[in-house]
């Protein structure tokens, strides 16, 4: 009783909302890499969404993610790659960009799907950035978000705006890690090298310059760091859920 | 897709196909992901899922057996693409291919005299084990080749065509077929069609499906059987118009090679003559092939830049020579995938390959120098945080909310219901609703006068907007309007002092501005000034029954603290009790007076006033129990 008893009587709480939470932390580590805050709308242009990102009109993978269309033109972007393909058409040389941000999806609802969900998108471009930095830049990130010792695991993957793509996998070792997690691999994250057709439609000199992008559920992060089972509670606007996350 | 270990053994001499589980092990980490293993009529059945990429060649008992020879570096006993294959002889169909139709290869065989019956238990045992309904020796024939070689082909009786042509065309505007299995469908003009050249009737929907018209049936004797090369676009698109997704039309529509269709017609007629016997009358073909897989010129420093480890000629030619690749080597490696590859077309595909057999988890981690650029501030990230942070001070909520609504002025083209079919215009309607639904349970929130949450969120008219919406709800109904007023220009006030600017105005419940459009004046930031994140808390489910609101006020003599009491109404409560707030406390004639809401609720059930009762009865009792304690 004596735990429950010290939350029944701190009345004066403030409540940050879990997406909120873990937006800030993944941006203030990722600043203290040198990577830049990116937006983008979310009411996308097939061009960003798409073709920019070597997803041809008529490739099969434009059927991979069920598209909300607003017009013949323009879609609800599916991915928050949609800001990096923006961000490497903006911006010349080397440059590490994180965006997070609201997507959609065209798909039925259930405990672990949802028609609209946070985004976790970043890249790094410069001379000589490697798959190796990949590994090492997920190391440090998820050490400091989820606390404890990672491992990162790389297995083949396919996602048309990189080559080599990778599924990310990671596990938590450590004393602080919570139990639920440790010791275990984890589906977490799809990256790899920005596809040479990418940086191209980017005006960018795939000979010169190569880097790496990742992108990853919010959602699912936060539901992997506090144990939430339920993805559809994060959009319901309900305090009851939110009032558990507080300073 | 289902591959059966068994099958895959028969492409390996005795003993050299490593285990179940060493093989799922090496797909995973070097090639698929394995969805699971299962045992069918004593059979290990594996199910892989093949990336896109890899589906021209992979989605077959062949290509899985290639790819772990070349993963385990152990040689196939005999690999059926690497055999000569001599479909030569002449035979006594016509085929016709329409000009317009997406079929740019056809090849026929015609066979006269089968016995169509039963097939052998070995074939119906493997078609089984990976889940597919034998049907009769024929068709099963070529649903086996589909899964060996992964090359789709279709069997059609040759007496129930009028004479021995066969032709493509575009099917016309609403013309209909009765497909195998007695569903008909209606085509459009853009989808392919194969017919009965003589009566233009359609037999088969290209690359899809075939129809019942030209069947296979206990009494056929004479068969003629297709393989052709369908656009795969077209494919998709016909089968997705349809929805129709075929085994057949999931290959076609992957680019699987050209070069595949003349291995897949000769082992299917292999097969027939074996286990329904007939004669082989001969093969007529029509159209071109494609010129296959084309060099690709890779730089070997650059295989070692991409993936960030340093691997040697000799691995990376051995890893050529797994994969059998063609390859020389001057001052770059000139590099020509199998026939039956799609995906290595470019330098970087070339690398992958090398990557994932290399092992992605020999390359070691390495952390990224410090940029060459320095990385400025987003202005309106930043604004976004010193408003969140301005208004969670406040105790004001943040909530997320649903984009998609009933209404609004973006309509999507489609949607996943008509509720759900606008983009928002505003925040304010959700922001309203989600006010009335969270103050059904303000009590239970340890809200008793006040409700205030906020939403940052885009929204959609003539253009995007990221906007900032305030709403508040209060208790009671008295002078409602007025302390909602107060409260949200109050909240309103504190915002312009922390921007520095005037904001709009408060409008009933809600309070919503535009940040886009103030921006511009709002002056620049230097860093960001990161509010709170959450601490080290433990996540509970709510409870999904309603509670029960009570309240409790009473006398104690002075110096005696509130805990006091809130020990006793936990000490009765038990886990029942979901808060207790002290909503009242005064001192009069040397005694203080306390009052309290208490707020209990079930995980398990809705509870009733009986039970709230006796544990309100029991809490009663000790207060009134005490020396100078009393409840008013």
């Amino acid at each position: 009783m004596g735990i429950s008893y010290v939350i029944l009587f701190s009345m004066q709480k403030s409540y940050i909302n879990p997406l909120t939470s873990a937006i800030r932390e993944i941006v203030e580590i990722f600043s203290e890499m040198g990577f830049e805050v990116a937006q983008g709308p979310e009411l996308e242009t097939e061009h960003y969404n798409f073709d920019a990102l070597n997803v041809a009109k008529d490739h099969p993978a434009r059927d991979m993610q069920d598209t909300f269309w607003v017009d013949e033109n323009h879609v609800l972007r599916t991915h928050d790659t949609a800001v990096t393909a923006r961000k490497l058409k903006e911006n010349d040389g080397a440059m590490r960009f994180v965006s997070c941000g609201k997507a959609y999806r065209n798909e039925a609802t259930d405990m672990t799907h949802e028609a609209q969900f946070f985004q976790v998108d970043a890249f790094a471009i410069g001379k000589d950035i490697t798959l190796a930095h990949l590994k090492g830049t997920l190391e440090t990130f998820f050490e400091k978000f989820l606390g404890g010792s990672v491992e990162i695991r790389f297995r083949p993957g396919f996602f048309p705006f990189v080559e080599p793509g990778v599924e990310v996998d990671m596990k938590l070792i450590g004393d602080d890690v919570p139990k639920r997690l440790k010791g275990k691999w984890i589906e977490i994250l799809g990256a790899g090298m920005l596809h040479p057709n990418v940086l191209k439609t980017a005006g960018i000199d795939p000979e010169e310059y190569q880097g790496w992008a990742f992108g990853g559920g919010i959602e699912r992060l936060c539901m992997l760091k506090w144990g939430i089972d339920d993805i559809r509670l994060f959009h319901g606007g309900d305090l009851k859920f939110i009032q558990q996350f507080s300073v | 897709m289902k591959v059966s270990y068994e099958w895959i053994n028969s492409f390996f001499k005795e003993g050299a196909l490593p285990s179940v589980s060493e093989v799922e092990e090496k797909l995973t980490f070097h090639a698929f992901e394995i969805e699971g293993v299962e045992e069918v009529n004593g059979v290990s059945v594996i199910d892989v899922d093949v990336l896109p990429n890899r589906a021209a060649d992979c989605l077959s008992h062949r290509g899985i057996a290639r790819e772990i020879s070349a993963l385990f570096n152990t040689p196939m006993k005999e690999d059926p693409l690497r055999k000569e294959i001599n479909v030569s002889k002449e035979g006594g169909v016509k085929v016709t291919l329409g000009k317009d139709a997406s079929c740019s290869y056809y090849i026929a065989a015609h066979i006269t005299g089968v016995e169509v019956k039963d097939s052998p238990e070995w074939l119906k045992a493997r078609l089984e084990a990976i889940g597919q309904k034998p049907i009769n020796n024929v068709v099963d024939a070529t649903n086996y080749v589909l899964f060996e070689l992964g090359r789709p082909t279709h069997v059609f009786d040759a007496k129930k065509f009028e004479g021995l042509h066969v032709g493509t065309r575009l099917a016309k505007s609403g013309e209909k077929i009765t497909l195998l299995g007695g569903d008909e469908v209606e085509l459009n003009d853009s989808m392919t069609v194969i017919t009965d050249a003589d009566s233009d009737k359609a037999v088969a929907i290209g690359g899809i499906k075939g129809g019942n018209h030209a069947e296979v049936d206990s009494n056929t004797t004479d068969i003629l059987i297709e393989t052709a090369n369908f656009n795969p676009t077209k494919t998709r698109l016909t089968a997705q118009a349809l929805k129709l997704r075929t085994d057949a039309s999931a290959r076609f529509e992957n680019n699987m090679a050209d070069g595949l269709a003349d291995y897949g017609i000769e082992r299917v007629v292999e097969i027939i003559l074996k286990i329904a016997g007939g004669e082989l009358q001969g093969y007529t073909k029509e159209g071109e092939l494609d010129e296959g897989n084309m060099e690709v010129n890779v730089n070997e420093e650059r295989i070692s830049k991409l993936l960030g480890a340093k691997i040697s000629t000799e691995e990376i030619e051995d890893i050529f020579t797994r994969l059998e690749f063609e390859y020389t080597k001057e001052n770059e490696f000139k590099v020509k995938a199998p026939f039956e590859r799609r995906d290595v077309n470019i330098p970087e595909e070339v690398i992958e390959e090398v990557g994932r057999v290399y092992g992605y988890n020999r390359i070691e981690s390495k952390q990224l120098d410090s940029p060459q650029r320095e990385g400025g501030v987003n202005k309106k990230y930043a604004y976004s945080e010193i408003i969140k942070k301005t208004l969670t001070e406040l105790g004001v909520t943040e909530v997320s909310l649903y984009s998609l609504r009933d209404s609004g002025e973006v309509k999507l083209l489609n949607s996943l219901a008509s509720d759900k079919d606008h983009l928002r215009k505003n925040l304010s309607d959700g922001i309203k609703e989600s006010l009335v639904k969270n103050g059904k349970n303000m009590p239970l929130l340890g809200l008793h006068q006040e409700l205030k949450i906020f939403e940052i969120g885009n929204v959609f008219g003539e253009r995007e907007t990221t906007n900032v919406c305030v709403g508040v709800e209060v208790a009671g109904n008295k002078k409602k309007e007025e302390r909602v007023e107060t409260i949200l220009t109050n909240v309103k006030t504190h915002l312009e002092n922390a921007l520095g600017i005037k904001l709009g105005n408060v409008a009933g419940s809600t309070f919503e501005f535009t940040l886009d459009d103030i921006l511009e004046d709002l002056k620049d930031v230097e860093e960001y000034s990161f509010g709170n994140v959450v601490g080290d808390i433990s996540y509970k489910s709510a409870s999904s029954y309603p509670f029960v609101l009570r309240d409790i006020a009473t006398w104690v003599p002075a110096g005696v603290e509130k805990e006091e009491i809130e020990k006793i109404v936990v000490s009765h409560s038990g886990e029942l009790l979901k808060r207790v707030d002290l909503f009242d406390e005064f001192e009069k004639d040397g005694r203080i007076s306390y009052a309290f809401h208490l707020v209990f609720q079930s995980m398990e059930e809705t509870l009733t006033d009986v039970v709230v009762g006796e544990i309100m009865e029991k809490i009663e009792g000790e207060i009134n129990g005490k020396e100078g304690w009393e409840v008013r």
